[in-house]
């Protein structure tokens, strides 16, 4: 067998083979033979019957599986000798078929584009110095005091304040007018993490025995009347020492906001990371622009969308809508094509950067780096060692798991390389925002 | 006198153990007429398809005894002829089949 590569484009490939006469006449007898063992013919046994009436016999069908002995196996040998990958199902070109004759085909398919060289020059990424804004460890502290506040009574009756603790019976109102039968009674903290905000603005202000209403949901779908049977308040404790030891393992007030500034840091150090190893595969791919395979590219495309619309389905359905309306729920305007191809795009152009620097670099995940990952992700995590491997160990977890670690270890080997602009946060919230992925962030 | 298409009345092909015979000996299976003798099926197999001819056996195919309801009947007897070539001969309607 011989077979000669065509690079058509750098993503597509023709690739000619041609099979000597000799392995055409082995692959029709090894088809004759596999037909004979089932074939039922007038005057033999089953499989009895001698190939050439065989032959004789089922010629046309022959033909064809004699092809689809020939070629996928003379295209895999072709492949692994040309180490070539396809990425699409190959396009064929069949020559004639006859026995005593050499056959020829070709396939044209595509592959993943790859770098003359890698540049590296003149790429560079941001990377932020991280600190924990002392406001966040208040605010936090302010959770936690307020979580730990007591309530009583208060000392004197006074008017109902934000932060109060109110008893109330609720009714709902019908037809605006009519009152329906009163919700069992039960306890309001008016902070807006815990009471809608309607509810806290109509009973500020108001005292024990008055009545409010207050309408809940965005157009005011659901009307409350509500009167206050009870009012006390809640009593913040103090932010010293003994409150660290109330709430947790720690001996000093200063601890325990060390500790809060410790894990503040570590999340805002795995979002960094993740913020600079996007940033530093986006500059390099513009450094280092590749064509990609456009089947590959409207895989993505493709998968891209159903992943859309079937969020925004269920965002629908959690919203109340009906499963029909839910389900038809397709975007197809031209900037939303447009920003789903250019992320499609993006995604793929990153992929085959990474591999093309793995591949370049010898670069490979190992068993040991997966049992290493497992290691560590169950440390961090709490969770027993078997249940992380059963888990991630297999199927396209493992696949994704391998592709992340191979990312990390293409990252760590390209950030020497690069520069990188170390620079102050630009604010505590902004950095805390993870950068946009989805096309749902805007869409 | 019978002509030679009287005394070969049609070639026994397509079988297995025609083939056999065929593959092993050299050996070409014939129906003929239940008259015929085996110097007339010599003859008559080097005459139409010219080649020599070592041997003939002959045996009487007994017909089968067939119902067609509540009627019985039998399908006639019938001669089978076991030609064997001389070596290197071979009759090419045979090959074709």
């Amino acid at each position: 067998m011989s077979f000669t590569i065509t690079h058509i484009s750098p993503v597509q490939v023709k690739i000619d083979v041609q099979v000597p006469s000799d392995e055409v006449a082995a692959s029709v007898k090894r088809v004759l033979q596999t037909v004979g063992r089932q074939a039922r013919i007038a005057g033999f046994r089953k499989g009895k019957a001698p190939l050439h009436v065989i032959k004789r016999l089922y010629g046309d069908r022959i033909n064809e599986d004699v092809i689809d002995d020939i070629v996928p196996r003379q295209l895999g040998v072709a492949l692994q000798e040309g180490e070539l990958y396809p990425l699409s199902q190959p396009q064929f070109d069949l020559g004639t078929l006859d026995e005593s004759q050499d056959f020829s085909f070709s396939a044209t398919f595509e592959v993943a584009p790859r770098l003359e060289a890698l540049v590296t020059e003149g790429v560079t990424a941001e990377k932020f110095r991280l600190k924990v804004n002392e406001a966040l460890i208040d605010a936090e502290l302010g959770r936690m005091q307020s979580d730990l506040a007591a309530i009583r009574d208060l000392e004197a009756p006074r008017a109902v304040a934000e932060g109060d603790v109110v008893r109330c019976e609720l009714r709902q109102v019908v037809d605006d007018t009519t009152e329906g039968e009163p919700i069992p009674q039960q306890d309001f903290t008016l902070l807006p993490d815990r009471t809608p905000q309607g509810m806290i603005d109509a009973l500020v202000g108001k005292n024990v025995g008055d009545k409010a209403t207050f309408s809940l949901g965005e157009g005011g779908e659901a009307t409350f009347a509500c009167e206050i049977l009870e009012h006390k308040e809640r009593v913040l404790p103090q932010l010293d020492d003994e409150f660290a030891k109330d709430v947790g393992d720690y001996e000093t007030l200063a601890d325990l906001r060390a500790d809060i500034e410790k894990r503040h840091l570590t999340q805002m150090e795995e979002r960094e990371s993740e913020r600079l190893r996007t940033a530093v595969f986006d500059a390099l791919c513009e450094q280092n622009p590749m064509e990609l395979p456009p089947t590959l590219l409207q895989k993505q495309v493709d998968a891209d969308k159903k992943r859309f619309a079937s969020m925004m389905s269920q965002m629908l359905r959690d919203a109340g809508a009906e499963d029909d309306e839910a389900a038809g729920m397709q975007r197809d305007d031209a900037a939303f094509n447009e920003r789903i191809e250019t992320d499609a795009a993006r995604l793929v152009h990153r992929h085959f950067l990474i591999e093309d620097i793995a591949q370049r670099e010898k670069l490979e995940v190992t068993d040991a780096d997966v049992d290493a990952w497992f290691v560590q992700t169950a440390e961090s995590t709490g969770l027993p060692l078997p249940r992380i491997r059963a888990e991630y160990g297999k199927g396209e977890r493992i696949m994704d798991l391998k592709g992340m670690l191979l990312e990390r270890k293409v990252f760590d080997f390209v950030l020497p390389l690069i520069t990188i602009e170390e620079k102050d946060m630009p604010s505590q919230g902004d950095a805390n925002d993870s950068p946009s992925d989805s096309p749902s962030d805007d869409g | 006198m019978r002509t030679l298409q009287e005394v070969i009345i049609k070639p026994l092909v397509m079988t297995e153990k025609g083939e056999i015979l065929k593959e092993n000996q050299g050996t070409y299976l014939f129906k003929v007429a239940l008259a015929a003798t085996k110097p007339e099926i010599k003859e008559a197999v080097e005459k139409l398809f010219k080649v020599g001819v070592t041997n003939v056996n002959t045996s009487i195919v007994r017909g089968k005894v067939t119902r067609m309801g509540r009627r019985m009947g039998k399908r006639p007897n019938w001669k089978k002829a076991m030609v064997t070539l001389r070596d290197g001969d071979s009759i090419e309607f045979f090959e074709g089949v």
